[in-house]
């Protein structure tokens, strides 16, 4: 009895510690996307706004699509990153989820070039997630 | 008949092994949140947004 309590406790500790990515990469790719969205709509009403209110300088207006492309390249990251988790491609996950954090924060830069300030706070809470997720795992952003 | 020691072992050894044997359990049977989560992933995949042509419309809009 004793030894096969043992054997169980010892199997499912080795079992959940394996499991510890996928659940984690899980996490990180549902909170990012749903994360993005917030984000990119929040974007784009205050640029309608703005533009509605007429406070939308020429300087802004040419800085903006550096916004909305770098919100396009993280889409196209974490579509990446989610095909590969999807696929079962356990360190490939780890690499497209390095390039996402990496195109996380170019949002955050190019918001702040812009001079907006929406919804950043959260994007660079789901940054920080990343870095966690991928704190002991080697993973390279290939661009 | 078992010792009050052993017994006692035992009963610690169950309760230190509830916790792990669930997420066991889970893990081999997949939890319904998990398959939620995968179907919600998947769906997110086939729906991409392109935030330039949003943003291009909005300015196109006001005429900017």
């Amino acid at each position: 009895m004793k030894k096969i309590i043992l054997i169980l406790v010892v199997a499912s500790i080795s079992l959940v510690a394996c499991g510890g990515f996928d659940s984690a990469a899980r996490t990180t790719l549902y909170t990012t996307k749903k994360t993005l969205d917030v984000s990119s709509e929040a974007f784009l009403t205050a640029v309608d706004k703005l533009a509605g209110a007429g406070l939308l300088s020429d300087e802004m207006i040419q800085k903006l699509p550096a916004v909305a492309d770098s919100f396009n390249v993280a889409y196209k990251m974490w579509a990446a990153a989610t095909d590969a988790y999807l696929a079962g491609k356990e360190q490939e996950t780890r690499d497209k989820i390095a390039c996402l954090v990496v195109a996380l924060e170019d949002i955050l830069l190019a918001a702040k070039d812009a001079g907006l300030g929406f919804g950043t706070d959260k994007l660079a809470a789901v940054v920080q997630l990343g870095r966690e997720l991928l704190a002991d795992y080697v993973g390279v952003c290939h661009g | 008949m078992a010792s009050p020691d052993l017994l006692k072992l035992i009963l610690e050894l169950l309760t230190a092994a509830i916790a792990p044997l669930q997420q066991l359990i889970s893990a081999i049977k997949g939890s319904s949140s998990d398959e939620e989560l995968l179907a919600e992933l998947q769906r997110y995949r086939d729906n991409q947004p392109d935030i330039r042509k949003d943003l291009q419309k909005i300015l196109d809009k006001y005429g900017r």
